[in-house]
């Protein structure tokens, strides 16, 4: 399998967020700042590199019977070391994040990444499609944080782009504000790859 | 779904396929009623609406124009980016346009009826299918949207005479006016009509019924909505179940709460409960159509309403209790949906 | 019977591999977080009494002597300028619209309040959560000690400060938190310091 396609697989075609819908609590929940929604995009993705990479490289010697409790271990080491260090380096991230980081152990992109990709392939492989499906969530939570702290507070970053006399939309901010937003979202990516995959087709039979 | 409206559009649309084609008058004809029931619902308004500009000034005629204007605007832009056949002249956008503007407090700033047109016609109306095919009252869920992201523009009413800047509405009075602890029992839309409240006095009776009192544009003159019913009641634009139902539930269930005596009319004078009955809890898409339906749609919000009222932490309950009912009800029309004769129960 | 075993001692291991893991990263990483929890604890005392180079906590008798009932004041520093006590900040915990809300209230001994800061908070972005916003904080400094503060729409008088719009339950919340500290202090401290002071 080339590489290149188990990212964009990722990222586009099995987006977390936009196609499978998975794990979608905290994306909801954490999105209110776009500083918010960058930092646990990477919190992710650097839980799903690792844990991929470490299911890939025990995948042989862990018996088929208790591979769950022990990805599950793999999958809380990693989301404890990354709370450690955010709590020591980037406190202020740490608290605006809050019980999201923890519950990333429960996130089912990960577990499902370790389940259904990263216990069937190789290292290259499944780091791969760790890094592929965290930029896929990363841009997905980066895209709706960034929406909603401009419609919810004016601002982009904590940057102020709108000047005092714009009246941001608290709705916004709020989880209603979030389902529209998102369910507008998966509308507008989805009808994109919809329109691809059926040039993608004609192109295919224009080729015959 | 109402049968009425989904035939006229399914009508319009295959009128517009077969654009070349000559076809017999049944279409023409049922494309006339929608606009008609329309046009009936428009009439009804329009008392309200003079009443509206008597009480409130200019200040809510610009509004109304405003949200009617937007709400069109809306509708044509979204019906074109769809590639949707553009229905403006189902007047059907001029109603929501209406209605929005209903809700709104007279001294709201020009751009909230632009926001509120938006939510309804784009998002509440069209991504659902447009007309026919929405799951909420557009106006009403507007109305939400705006109380969530503008609860300081939304939750300030001004009196009825120029000379007073903002007051509290009588619903805000009775909430919060009447006990001891008054800051206690302020929650956060209506925090601000709270600290109004706290000592504000009732208006009078008459007042309440011809509509000289704080309150959003279009809800406060009980005399002129009940004048624009009667015509939609007696030209059958709506069925007399809802409100009647609505209304009646409403009364019964604040008495069973234990609202004294005196407030009783107020409550049942006061707010958008003579607004949401007749004009929002008759809309053809989001209530039932079975008549056991409609009983039970109208016992249901008339319970929420004083649920809200009095239990809960807003001063006004109408509209969320009125959103509730029209999601419910696909699942009401499923159960009271009349068996066809010989039907085999499965 | 063997392969449970089996079973139970890979698990065994892996959960060991983890634990040793996680031993490691906690001994690079929890000096750091002490020490940034002391830097962010310093940094909110600094900020509601900026008069103060130093603080000391007040240990638990001391606290319960001064508190008395209100055990929702869950701490007392004092503040030093060199060997001068020049005020106290208290922290408090208090019920606000989305849960409980603790803040912090320095008062300088001249019987001025010199800032306010909320420290942990679950309430609503935009309305209560304005609360951490210096709009509404800054509203709370140089009020006397001595006179009842109230929140109002537009502060004039000396003891009114700037109540958050459409969010009264977590106005009240805090100025009835700073109310009762501040009756604490004028109460249980202010005298207390003039008798330090003449001894």
């Amino acid at each position: 399998m080339k590489l290149s396609k188990v990212f964009f697989n990722g990222v586009v075609k099995e987006n977390p967020i936009f196609v499978q819908l998975i794990g979608m609590c905290s994306v909801l929940a954490v999105t209110t700042a776009a500083k918010n929604g960058l930092a646990m995009g990477l919190a992710v993705t650097g839980v799903l590199i690792g844990s991929n990479v470490v299911v890939s490289l025990i995948r042989k010697v862990v018996p088929n019977k208790i591979r769950i409790p022990a990805f599950i271990v793999v999958i809380a080491t990693f989301v404890t070391i990354v709370e450690m260090f955010m709590k020591a380096y980037a406190q202020d991230l740490y608290n605006a994040l809050g019980i999201f980081i923890p519950l990333i152990v429960v996130n089912c992109i990960i577990l499902a990444r370790a389940e259904s990709f990263a216990s069937k392939h190789g290292l290259l492989a499944s780091a791969v499609d760790g890094l592929g499906m965290g930029v896929g969530y990363t841009l997905a939570l980066l895209i709706l944080s960034i929406l909603r702290e401009f419609l919810g507070s004016g601002s982009i970053f904590d940057i102020q782009i709108l000047g005092p006399s714009f009246e941001p939309a608290i709705i916004f901010l709020m989880p209603p504000g979030a389902f529209i937003l998102l369910g507008i979202l998966i509308g507008i990516f989805n009808s994109i790859r919809n329109k691809q995959a059926s040039k993608e087709v004609l192109q295919k039979e224009e080729a015959r | 779904m109402d049968s009425k409206a989904m035939d006229t559009s399914k009508a319009k649309e295959v009128a517009l396929e077969n654009m070349l084609l000559v076809t017999s008058s049944p279409h023409i004809r049922s494309n006339e009623s929608v606009q008609r029931i329309m046009l009936d619902v428009i009439i009804a308004l329009a008392p309200a609406i003079i009443g509206s500009v008597y009480f409130f000034g200019l200040n809510a005629l610009k509004l109304i124009l405003i949200s009617v204007a937007s709400s069109m605007v809306f509708e044509a832009i979204i019906q074109k980016i769809f590639n949707r056949p553009i229905t403006l002249d189902d007047f059907s956008a001029i109603i929501t346009g209406i209605l929005i503007a209903f809700n709104l407090p007279a001294d709201a700033p020009w751009w909230l009826p632009v926001a509120g047109s938006a939510f309804a016609i784009i998002v509440v109306k069209q991504f659902f299918g447009g007309l026919g095919a929405n799951f909420m009252n557009p106006a009403l869920a507007a109305r939400a949207f705006l109380l969530s992201s503008w609860p300081s523009h939304m939750a300030s009413f001004t009196g009825t005479r120029p000379d007073v800047v903002a007051t509290a509405t009588p619903l805000a009075i009775m909430k919060y006016g009447m006990g001891p602890d008054t800051a206690a029992s302020a929650t956060v839309a209506a925090a601000t009509s709270a600290s109004e409240a706290a000592g504000a006095e009732l208006p009078t009776l008459w007042n309440m019924f011809i509509g000289s009192i704080p309150g959003a544009i279009g809800e406060t003159s009980t005399l002129l909505l009940l004048i624009g019913a009667a015509y939609l009641l007696i030209r059958k634009v709506i069925d007399w179940k809802i409100p009647v139902f609505y209304l009646g539930t409403t009364f019964i269930m604040l008495v069973l709460l234990g609202v004294e005596a005196e407030f009783l009319s107020y409550h049942m004078l006061g707010g958008g409960l003579i607004l949401g009955a007749f004009f929002m809890a008759t809309d053809y898409v989001t209530t039932p159509v079975t008549p056991v339906g409609r009983i039970i749609f109208g016992i249901g919000a008339g319970i929420l309403t004083a649920l809200i009222r009095v239990k809960g932490g807003y001063p006004e309950g109408v509209s969320y209790s009125i959103l509730l009912m029209n999601v419910a009800t696909p699942l009401i029309e499923k159960f009271t949906r009349p068996r066809v004769f010989g039907e085999v129960k499965n | 019977m063997n392969e449970t075993i089996k079973l139970a001692l890979i698990l065994f291991i892996i959960t060991a591999v983890a634990a040793s893991v996680l031993a490691i990263s906690n001994s690079v990483t929890s000096e750091r977080i002490a020490e940034a929890d002391r830097l962010a604890s310093e940094r909110a005392k600094m900020e509601v009494l900026d008069i103060a180079e130093e603080f000391k906590q007040l240990d638990e008798n001391r606290l319960k002597e001064i508190v008395g009932d209100n055990t929702n004041i869950t701490e007392i520093n004092e503040g030093y300028k060199g060997s001068d006590l020049v005020g106290y900040t208290f922290n408090i915990e208090v019920n606000g619209y989305g849960g409980p809300l603790t803040f912090m209230t320095g008062i300088s001994k001249d019987g001025k309040i010199t800032g306010i800061k909320v420290l942990v908070h679950e309430e609503t972005p935009g309305l209560g959560a304005n609360s951490t916003r210096p709009f509404f904080t800054d509203s709370f400094k140089g009020k006397p000690v001595d006179s009842e503060i109230t929140a109002v729409r537009e502060p004039k008088a000396d003891n009114e400060v700037q109540a958050l719009t459409s969010a009264t339950v977590t106005t009240n919340a805090i100025v009835d938190g700073v109310n009762l500290i501040r009756q604490i202090y004028s109460e249980k401290l202010s005298n207390l310091e003039g008798m330090e002071v003449e001894r």
